[in-house]
């Protein structure tokens, strides 16, 4: 036995964690369970209330541990999880070998066979795994404390659409003071007048639509001078879009979510009206970006390789900056079995993960068609105040401008997006058969594609 | 009907300056919010950005005359990259020699990415945007503005190798019309294969514009025993720099050593006297031959200059000789390496394996493209692969850290697969994990 119950209580830094860690201990929190007994190391994914899975790594000769969770406690709550799983049911876990991302995390830990120092119980707090396991008896509620509560939640719904209303005044107003000094003006003090109608909103309970207000600089910055009035315009006409729908529909699902915050995993989950797509998946690209507003955002593109449902789907999940650098929840090109289930909305995009099965053979790309910005349009159609679309682009190649700009360039002519980062060298030697790029409208952002050398991955 | 584009525009002009008027423009009947909000739209999904005046698709990557390499150790290979203990040409040098290509998803060299197999001419083209179509015609002086740069000079090389009579011919014809730079590495594809034959055609470069042409013709000519004069000052001087001597309390054998020199300014006297002089022209001074000059130095004091005298006057076999000698003074090679060929170099290095211990940083010095071939039963000689093995056992500091993965590096680029494999089994068992990024070559190896 690699790890005993025991050794779990000592890796422990406190009885919190423990508490934390039997929370856990549902099977249906680890999507994925293995384990190398020559190398005494055990793995898992764990789903936890974000939509990504954290990845948690243990190493049951010294118990160190590596997981992608935000915490800082080591070793964090999953990892506890993890080994005590491994402890009570072994049985549960595949024998394989490493991917990977448990292979990188070995190659880069050098360790001798010195034996491991032993584990400090810290500062003499007991810890029992007996203890953990006991569930907190729930305290009766008696019906005027429910109907206080429920009332309670009454008017707090109702004093946030009251704030968020407000918010919306003031943006317009504020969005009219521009265009009536000037938009040279903004774009010479883009980044200061932003943050404070950012501020603005995140008082008026408008959290997501401040985060995205904050990112509206760098969104235009990048464009090259001539194009930054047209990405300003397209930018501040898709916030009045969404300040004027949500007067019109605030309970709409997918407007809330643009303006306040998203629903939660658990409320996604429970919602019997949500559409849940069974299919093959494979995970287009990834991209992890730092915000202004103190935020790292973590997105996870994945393509539906069968007909049935959206062709793609986005898991987002965001961070504080504070907790550190996060690792990718995938590997690109990783293909599974799953059923996700979408938030609700006009055009489903973002989704969590349901039920995962590992899957042996691969499955290939789906046919593109001719008119690839079709979808993207139908997208911004149902939802117009959406700032990207993913697409599925048809055999192309990148070509360079005379002002040495990428462009990618479809193969029967015709089509032209001018690409946002300059891709490696090698890539514009090569015939993209098909790429998964994400357009917004002004730039494409490649994520992967499939070229005559093999798939490639542009987040790597 | 207005153009809506040009309406667009202008009220874009307008919104830009703060002067936009109520009432004109699209849509006049609606609110400035609204008309700023169908604008976007109408920006969005009625208009693309321009496409650019003038696109330039590249050719395609050409492929290389290797195997690609298995799919299975494409992620070996980017771990080794990502590792960065040896430099990446080495590593697509040792890929090479097993005779698999780069995928250039992987890795793509710079451009002018110096030690580059010569295998990769045809990406070195590509980069320089130069791939005209070679198919199967021959080269000849008519085709050779035809052939892209690099993959000329490689086709030359292999020309010299099989048909040397007309690489000559070629060479003879073309070099002279040829910049300096362009002639240098013409008349550079006989270093390979120089022998007698070719001296033809490099004596008419001996007097050559270029400093650095004339400098790589007498080197070549030294090497099939063609030197030219000496300076009868120099080798006036010579005494006072170098003498013969009896070594050795018992033996008294005799030996050609520097004398011993008091001031730096006498030092660089002595290097430049040296560097005028040849090996033979020294032998003649002081009553030897070159050989018994080569065989009798007393490492010391010079050693530098000599090595640079034998590695610029010497011919291959006293350049051999002479670098035997070095390799078991452990002294530093130099200018010799670019004498010796590949096979010579790993001769030497593997000749120091069971002295060198674990470091092994002897044998690196003089086999810096290791090429996969050595068997175990080399590797295992002396006590070098156990006391290597014995670093896994014990804490080590930065510093140690550093030349137990420049070794493991080494070794595992140094190994034929069946040594790699085995390599893996005792370290393993020394306790290092299989995935230790130490052992990221090694693994390459046992992968392809």
């Amino acid at each position: 036995m690699l790890i005993s119950l025991d050794l779990v209580e000592k890796a422990a830094p406190d009885q919190a964690s423990l508490k934390a860690a039997s929370k856990l201990m549902k099977s249906s929190k680890w999507p994925l369970l293995a384990v190398s007994e020559p190398l005494k190391h055990i793995w898992a994914e764990c789903q936890g209330s974000g939509a990504n899975p954290y990845r948690v790594i243990v190493d049951c000769s010294d118990r160190k541990s590596k997981c992608t969770c935000p915490s800082r406690k080591f070793p964090c709550k999953h990892a506890l999880a993890l080994m005590w799983l491994y402890a009570e049911t072994p049985e549960a876990f595949t024998q394989a070998e490493p991917p990977d991302w448990v292979n990188e995390w070995m190659g880069r830990r050098k360790k001798t066979t010195a034996a491991p120092a032993a584990d400090d119980d810290g500062p003499k707090e007991a810890k029992s795994i007996v203890m953990a396991k006991v569930a907190e008896p729930e305290k009766p509620v008696d019906a005027a404390t429910l109907a206080r509560r429920e009332a309670a939640a009454k008017k707090r719904a109702a004093d946030t659409q009251t704030a968020i209303l407000g918010a919306m005044d003031d943006l317009e107003t504020w969005i009219e003071d521009q265009l009536r000094t000037g938009l040279s003006a903004l774009l010479g003090d883009l980044p200061g007048r932003c943050r404070a109608i950012a501020a603005r909103m995140v008082d008026g309970k408008a959290g997501s639509l401040g985060g995205r207000i904050d990112q509206i600089p760098a969104a235009v910055m990048a464009l090259p001078g001539e194009e930054r009035l047209d990405g300003l315009i397209s930018q501040l006409s898709k916030l009045v879009i969404l300040a004027r729908a949500y007067r019109a529909a605030p309970d709409a699902p997918d407007i809330r979510r643009a303006i306040t915050s998203a629903e939660s995993r658990d409320t996604v989950l429970e919602d019997k009206d949500a559409l849940r797509i069974n299919s093959r998946w494979e995970v287009a690209g990834e991209r992890i970006t730092t915000r202004r507003d103190d935020l790292i955002s973590q997105e996870t593109w994945l393509m539906n390789l069968r007909d049935q449902g959206p062709r793609f789907a986005l898991l987002f999940d965001t961070f504080p900056i504070a907790m550190g650098k996060r690792s990718n929840a995938f590997a690109s090109g990783e293909q599974f079995d799953a059923e996700l289930v979408f938030y609700p909305g006009r055009s489903p995009l973002r989704a969590i993960i349901g039920d995962r099965q590992v899957c042996a053979d691969e499955v290939p790309w789906p046919v593109t068609d001719l008119t690839p910005l079709a979808d993207a349009a139908r997208h911004e159609t149902a939802l117009p105040w959406s700032e990207i679309a993913p697409v599925l682009l048809p055999a192309g190649r990148i070509a360079m401008s005379n002002t040495d700009k990428p462009w990618w360039v479809a193969e029967t002519g015709g089509l032209m997006l001018p690409v946002d980062l300059m891709p490696p060298v090698a890539l514009t030697g090569m015939v993209l058969q098909k790429t998964a790029a994400l357009w917004d409208g002004a730039r494409l952002s490649i994520l992967s594609a499939h070229t005559p050398w093999g798939r490639l991955a542009l987040d790597d | 009907m207005t153009d809506p584009m040009a309406q667009i525009e202008a009220l874009k002009t307008q919104w830009m300056t703060g002067s936009a008027t109520p009432g004109t423009g699209p849509w006049p009947h609606l609110d400035e919010l609204s008309r700023l909000a169908l604008t976007g739209q109408y920006l969005r999904i009625a208009t693309r950005p321009a496409s650019a005046a003038k696109v330039t698709i590249a050719p395609e990557i050409p492929t290389l005359p290797l195997n690609p390499m298995p799919v299975a150790a494409r992620p070996l290979f980017r771990r080794a990259l990502a590792a960065k203990l040896v430099p990446a040409t080495v590593v697509v040098g040792f890929v090479a020699a097993r005779g698999f290509a780069v995928n250039p998803l992987d890795w793509t060299p710079a451009r002018n990415e110096a030690g580059l197999p010569d295998v990769y001419a045809p990406w070195r083209d590509w980069l320089d945007g130069n791939t005209g179509a070679i198919g199967d015609a021959p080269l000849t002086a008519e085709t050779w503005d035809d052939f892209p740069p690099h993959s000329r000079y490689h086709l030359l090389e292999t020309l010299h190798a099989n048909r040397p009579e007309d690489a000559r011919a070629l060479i003879l014809q073309v070099a002279p019309t040829l910049a300096a730079d362009q002639r240098l590495r013409m008349l550079g594809c006989l270093r390979a294969r120089f022998g007698p034959e070719d001296v033809a055609v490099l004596e008419p470069f001996a007097t050559d514009r270029s400093s650095k042409v004339q400098s790589f013709v007498r080197t070549q000519l030294a090497r099939v025993g063609r030197v030219g004069e000496t300076a009868p000052e120099a080798l006036a001087e010579l005494p006072d720099f170098i003498e013969t001597m009896r070594a050795g309390i018992l033996s008294r054998k005799q030996v050609v050593s520097a004398r011993k020199l008091k001031t730096q300014a006498q030092r660089k006297r002595r290097g430049d006297i040296l560097a005028q002089l040849t090996l033979k022209s020294v032998a003649d001074q002081l009553g030897l031959s070159p050989d018994q000059v080569v065989e009798r130095w007393d490492f010391g004091d010079a050693t530098e200059d000599m090595i640079s005298l034998v590695a610029a006057t010497g011919t291959d076999d006293h350049v051999r000789a002479f670098a035997r000698r070095v390799a078991s003074q452990k002294a530093q090679p130099g200018p010799l390496l670019d004498r010796l060929s590949h096979e010579t170099r790993r001769d030497i290095g593997l000749g120091l394996l069971p002295f060198d211990g674990w470091i092994l940083d002897q044998t690196q010095l003089w086999i810096t493209q290791p090429d996969g071939t050595v068997p175990m039963a080399m590797l295992q000689e002396g006590s070098s692969l156990r006391d290597l093995a014995g670093q896994f056992r014990i804490e080590t500091g930065p510093a140690e850290e550093r030349m137990l993965e420049r070794a493991l590096s080494f070794l595992g680029l140094l190994a034929d697969r069946e040594a790699a494999i085995a390599l893996m089994d005792i370290f393993t068992e020394a306790g290092a994990l299989a995935v230790d990024n130490r052992l990221s070559l090694l693994r390459l190896n046992t992968a392809l």
